[in-house]
């Protein structure tokens, strides 16, 4: 980012020392040290820029444009411990001097200091909120930190100063996505498309939007559109097959599956959703080798194990099915439906103690499912704890039927 | 015992219209050693089932097609047909020219008369199912035929005609407030044990067409397309127990009874049977989109829904399903009756174990019946298809939406039926892909009834398909296993013996099975009870008849239908 404020000539003071407090001699010299510097910069000389700016700095340490001038270069040639304390420095020395607290913000998100970058995100934004980058990049970061809604309302203020902005358009585009409103994170993702139809990445992402909000075969158009821009483009292939995966168009996603794998078989997540596909025609053979091979590629990867499981649990191979649930829970020990697989693969194997550890897990996971309530409930029945299993039974009920009254509100409303 | 007509003939004229087919595949090259041929156009069943939109549906009323029935309404000792018809919303239909239900008549030759119209039975309306029993005990049998709207009640009038007597006998389902009840499977059950036939019916969804959500009200999409709303989201039916006064009427207990104690369901396909062993008939319903319901006979005039605590109300990992098809049978020989149902794409069929003590185990994945999930079911039937004793299974499958028609949705509108041979070690192959033509041949297919309608000893298929005309499969077998059916004939038990249970013993082997009306999806099977025998040329048969009386028949020849009198055969042997 600060690279690209260097290319762009962004202007680089926002204010000078006050003259007051120089001598008129000393006022002649920094005048033509800061046109110098201009000059270095402007022609992309950042060593040279910063050694203009610190012989200005020199003759007025109090100058707090300086010290951000400073910052900056010393950023732009990846000295960034010295560039955050320059910053700091100037925002010492003028605490209202907005571009330096965004320059410090910067900095600390590029140091991954998300809290420290939004603090200083946010002095930016208040000292000059028109100012669109400011809020261009305090979106970003709130976006980061999971505060959608605040990301939002910068993003939009930013979209809306710097229209083409198209880092602002997609940063808005992701919070949106976050916050549950895929509908306009598409709008927003299609305006990064229109300022730059070239973007491979911007399709990509516009692509799998649409997917997302049942648009598959809009999404689809993105998809194709990035493969004609650049055809060894694997994610959009990649795309291609999952958008066909979610229209149940398994043939055509076991073929753009495949022919990822054909140019790069080392890609896990690509095994793994050919795996679901042929899952899903119940080619269950094929599907349990697909997420082998996934799972050779990164083992790590929990869903693998537990689709693994699954369909284990089809073939009535009980055994692996447990076997692959627990792998999916070492990796990750919160996977509510794991647990929830794991009791059910153990009460049919008989194991009523195990299974009942497993189920109660499960239910404190995701207490709204119903399904763990009602198979705990016929596990603890067949231990004979009648009372227990029937208030389970009754709980399950509960909860399906809040599930139902909730769906029926919304056709009716 | 009755002749069939030439089969080598019949196959002949069969590869004149197959001829993906050689004779001499069908004769000697069947893996199974038994295939299914669709002979429905050679037997004359030409008429169509008209149900909803062929390409585009608005509600779900379009979509659940309809059931048929093997009955022999005329007691020659030949299955006759009888199928249910549907309607459309947008049709106008010119006078003489609005879909019917059809009553086929066997002409003994493989082929079948329409007598519909001679039957007095033509009804147009949007039909669901059917079932079979002789409420009144006048030696016929009757038909119910579920409607959304008023039902029908078909009296057999044992000369050829039928005459509905639904509201004189106070069972039209009416509830008289303008509004139609979707009414769907059904079956007659003696659930006092007073030797008359009372009726259950299941309920769908409480439907207006005037009010209920479109798709685009949600909207409502499956896979990306919108298709018609429900039923989750939508009003239960309550389903339906009329006691019979044994006087030609009927009383709705439904509320005596207990069976509105469980909340409006999306009732479909109907099981009565005694899971319980106790003597008295228990009543399963299908319900689509939620937990599933088991009506346990309290002995005493009313019921307990036990579905959930049984284990049968769920699927293995306790959720709710769309349940569409039901059907009974003791396939693992243990002396429970087992349950099989068909559910939606995405879920399979499920097979619940009687554990006794009305404990079920879904023990789907373990029976084998797990490793398909792409197929819609709805008609299934346990069969024995190859006569050796152990019965199979059989789905009947079709998605529920025109809508997919269109697109390359995996499994597509039109679907095969899948067929599992029992193992007799608790588990079942699929054995689809050698089952012959009528089995991979894709259709919308819905209700199956299954019964031997042309006497040759092999169980056939009889499948109404939606919009479509219906299939008829015919078995072919080159295994020469041998068979025994019973016809019950009550006396202090209700005339059809429904609920009558039926032990059949060769050696080393002990079968059994009940009289049971409905069941499968909407659909009537043959009431004749049907063993296959394997290689053995006797056996034992015992039947404890719904009113106490046993009857056993020991050393019965196979290969014949034996006609039981109840208390011809008591069991001192003074018969």
């Amino acid at each position: 980012m600060l690279v690209r404020l260097l290319a762009s000539g962004e202007p680089a003071l926002a204010s000078r020392a006050p003259i007051d407090q120089q001598s008129a001699g000393d006022a002649d010299k920094l005048k033509n040290i800061e046109a110098r510097a201009a000059s270095l910069k402007s022609q992309g000389d950042a060593q040279g820029a910063l050694a203009a700016y610190e012989e200005a700095a020199a003759l007025d340490p109090q100058s707090a444009p300086y010290q951000d001038e400073i910052g900056f270069l010393m950023a732009v040639l990846n000295r960034r411990d010295e560039a955050v304390a320059h910053f700091k420095r100037a925002v010492e020395i003028d605490p209202k001097l907005a571009v330096a607290h965004y320059h410090l913000g910067a900095a600390y998100w590029l140091a991954q200091d998300s809290s420290a970058a939004l603090v200083e995100l946010q002095y930016a934004v208040t000292i000059d909120p028109i100012n669109a980058a400011y809020q261009s990049k305090l979106g970003q970061a709130l976006t980061a930190a999971g505060k959608y809604e605040d990301a939002i309302g910068h993003l939009k203020v930013a979209t809306t100063a710097e229209p083409r902005d198209r880092a602002a358009w997609n940063n808005l585009g992701l919070a949106l996505g976050k916050a549950g409103d895929r509908l306009a994170a598409v709008d927003a993702y299609q305006r990064v498309v229109d300022l730059d139809p070239n973007s491979v990445e911007a399709r990509n992402t516009l692509g799998l939007a649409l997917v997302n909000t049942r648009q598959a075969d809009e999404g689809i158009a993105q998809f194709q559109q990035a493969l004609v821009l650049d055809p060894s483009n694997n994610t959009a292939l990649f795309n291609v097959g999952f958008a066909h995966l979610q229209k149940n168009r398994l043939d055509l996603a076991i073929a753009a599956f495949r022919e990822v794998i054909a140019r790069d078989p080392g890609i896990a997540a690509v095994h793994y959703n050919l795996g679901v596909a042929l899952k899903d025609k119940d080619d269950v053979d094929g599907a349990k080798a697909e997420f082998a091979r996934a799972l050779a590629i990164d083992p790590k990867l929990a869903e693998a194990h537990y689709m693994t499981g699954i369909a284990c649990w089809q073939s009535g191979e009980f055994d692996q099915a447990a076997t692959e649930m627990r792998a999916a829970i070492q990796e990750q020990p919160e996977y509510a439906a794991a647990y929830f697989m794991l009791g059910t693969v153990l009460k049919q194997k008989g194991q009523l103690g195990p299974a009942e550890e497993a189920l109660r897990t499960a239910i404190r996971l995701s207490p709204d499912d119903p399904g763990p309530y009602n198979t705990l409930a016929q596990v603890l029945r067949q231990k004979g704890q009648l009372d227990e299993s029937k208030k389970l039974f009754e709980e399950g009920l509960r909860i399906k039927q809040k599930k139902e009254s909730e769906l029926g509100t919304m056709l009716t409303r | 015992m009755f002749s069939p007509f030439s089969r080598r003939g019949f196959l002949r004229s069969l590869c004149a219209t197959l001829p993906v087919f050689s004779l001499d595949q069908l004769v000697a090259g069947l893996p199974l050693g038994v295939q299914f041929v669709n002979v429905a156009r050679e037997a004359g069943l030409h008429a169509p089932t008209i149900f909803g939109g062929e390409r585009k549906n608005n509600f779900l009323l379009e979509t659940t097609g309809c059931g048929c029935a093997f009955i022999d309404y005329d007691n020659d000792g030949w299955l006759d047909i009888f199928l249910v018809n549907g309607t459309r919303f947008e049709s106008e239909w010119p006078a003489g020219q609005a879909p019917v239900s059809r009553l086929y008549k066997n002409n003994r030759d493989g082929t079948f008369t329409d007598v519909t119209l001679k039957a007095g039975v033509a009804r147009t309306g949007w039909g669901q199912g059917v079932c079979a029993g002789d409420y009144d005990n006048d030696g016929f049998d009757d038909l119910y035929v579920t409607y959304w709207g008023d039902c029908a009640l078909w009296h057999n009038n044992g000369d050829g005609t039928f005459t509905d007597a639904a509201k004189k006998a106070g069972v039209t389902t009416n509830p008289g407030n303008g509004q139609c009840r979707w009414n769907t499977g059904c079956a007659f059950v003696d659930f006092d044990k007073d030797g008359h036939l009372d009726l259950f019916v299941a309920n769908y969804i409480d439907f207006d067409p005037k009010t209920a959500p479109l798709p685009e009200s949600g909207p409502c999409v499956y896979k990306g397309i919108l298709v018609p709303c429900g039923p989750p989201g939508l009003k239960g039916g309550k389903n339906i127990l009329f006691h019979n006064h044994g006087d030609g009427t009927f009383t709705d207990l439904s509320e005596k009874s207990g069976i509105l104690n469980t909340p409006g369901t999306y009732g479909l396909g109907v099981l009565v049977s005694d899971l319980d062993n106790d003597g008295w008939p228990d009543i399963y319903v299908a319900n689509d989109s939620t937990s599933s319901t088991l009506y346990k006979n309290n002995h005493d005039g009313t019921f307990t829904d036990i579905g959930i605590e049984s284990g049968v109300a769920y699927s293995a990992d306790g959720k709710p399903q769309a349940g569409m098809g039901v059907s009974a049978a003791d396939y693992d020989c243990d002396g429970s009756f087992d349950i099989v149902k068909t559910n939606f794409a995405g879920d399979t069929s499920t097979l619940y174990h009687n554990q006794g003590n009305l404990t079920f185990e879904d023990v789907t994945y373990l029976a084998g019946l797990g490793r398909n999930t792409r197929f819609l079911g709805w008609g299934v039937s346990f069969l024995d298809f190859e006569n050796d004793g152990w019965v199979d299974i059989l789905v009947t499958n079709g998605h529920v939406y025109a809508q997919v028609a269109d697109t390359e949705v995996e499994s597509g509108y039109r679907e095969r039926k899948v067929l599992y041979k029992n193992l007799r070690n608790g588990r079942f192959s699929d054995v689809s892909a050698d089952g012959g033509p009528g089995i991979l041949e894709k259709v919308a297919g819905r209700g199956c009834a299954v019964g031997d309608f042309n006497n040759d000893g092999l169980l056939d298929v009889l499948v109404n398909c939606i919009n479509d005309v219906p299939q008829l499969l015919r078995c072919e077998s080159t295994l020469k296993n041998n068979w025994i059916r019973i016809k019950t004939v009550g006396v202090k038990s209700n005339r059809s013996g429904i609920g009558a249970r039926i032990s059949c013993s060769t050696p080393g082997h002990r079968q059994m099975d009940e009289v049971r009306s409905g069941s499968s999806y909407v659909s009537q099977s043959d009431l004749r009870v049907h063993f296959g025998l394997g290689s053995a040329e006797k056996a034992d048969i015992e039947i404890h008849w719904p009113s106490g009386v046993v009857d056993t028949l020991p050393g019965a020849k196979a290969n014949q239908v034996l006609i039981v009198k109840e208390g011809d055969w008591p069991r001192n042997g003074n018969g």
